[in-house]
């Protein structure tokens, strides 16, 4: 024979065992998707072709004619796309010419200079390529010096 | 005469109202509802474990991250297929859109995409077979 009060009772009782199963489900599934999480990296990749392509734009056919670029808008004068992820820094001719966050500079030495562990943030690891091409800067040869930093996908 | 004990009676209560369950039927409706939840548990992490244990999700990200290279790297003119039964799974469908590429593997519905940078124009056509990507 069960009370009015005890079927009460029963019922939260009942409420409590479901939401303590969901909260053990929920934790073992974030868990298992987080330990089975797979990230491919081609940031390095993306690194190297982005360099090939700013000095196609700057020196097509190894020769500068021009160079006005606005400051800080290396990568809108070479109409690249999705610029947010990168970081990029070029020297030719004794100028300087940039796009992009240098924080990217800060991230990727965390990584290179060991004094912490990073296995478990690998996957922010930013991609990195540093090239020279040499050019004709006018009628002077020159050499284009360029870094070029990607940062993780959002 | 059999003796009954009075707790197998419903007893008769004026004020308050009283249920009266045989003890068996209580104990089976328990056990039901045990089951019931342990079963849609069990369903759920079969549902997210045979996701993981296909790999699609591997196998997305492979195929969209070697199409963005491809894009970043080509020039005008150029155009490339992608077979819809690939070596990385049956492609389902693909999209390019607002600068990246989505690639859905073996079925699959969500895609966050990932970025290409070509200054160049992309298009996708859908064939019979096969996906033709152009780079204008």
């Amino acid at each position: 024979m069960i009370t009015k009060k005890a079927a009460l009772g029963e019922g939260t009782l009942m409420i409590y065992r479901m939401v303590l199963v969901s909260l053990i489900a929920v934790i073992v599934l974030g868990m298992s998707s987080i330990y089975y999480d797979y990230s491919l990296n081609v940031r390095d990749a993306e690194a190297q072709i982005l360099s090939k392509q700013i000095v196609n734009c700057i020196a097509p056919e190894g020769k500068i004619e021009n160079l006005s670029i606005e400051r800080g808008k290396l990568l809108d004068y070479c109409d690249i796309k999705n610029v947010d992820r990168f970081y990029v820094n070029m020297s030719v001719g004794g100028l300087n010419f940039w796009q992009g966050d240098s924080g990217a500079i800060w991230v990727k030495n965390l990584f290179s200079n060991g004094k912490i562990d990073t296995e478990a943030i690998e996957k922010y690891k930013p991609g990195f390529y540093s090239s020279e091409f040499p050019v004709l800067f006018g009628d002077k040869k020159d050499i284009i010096k360029l870094d070029v930093f990607v940062s993780h996908d959002e | 005469m059999k003796s009954r004990r009075s707790s197998d009676f419903p007893r008769l209560c004026t004020g308050s109202s009283i249920l009266a369950k045989p003890k068996k039927s209580s104990l089976m409706h328990e056990i039901l509802i045990h089951i019931i939840l342990i079963a849609l548990i069990f369903a759920l992490f079969y549902a997210a474990t045979l996701d993981k244990a296909s790999s699609r999700a591997v196998k997305q990200q492979v195929l969209e991250k070697q199409i963005a290279l491809f894009i970043d790297s080509a020039s005008p003119g150029m155009e490339f297929t992608i077979q819809k039964n690939n070596m990385k799974g049956t492609v389902s469908n693909m999209e390019i859109k607002e600068g990246r590429v989505f690639a859905y593997v073996d079925g699959q519905s969500l895609s966050k995409g990932y970025p290409y940078f070509s200054k160049n124009y992309v298009s996708l056509e859908k064939k019979e077979g096969e996906y033709l990507i152009k780079i204008r």
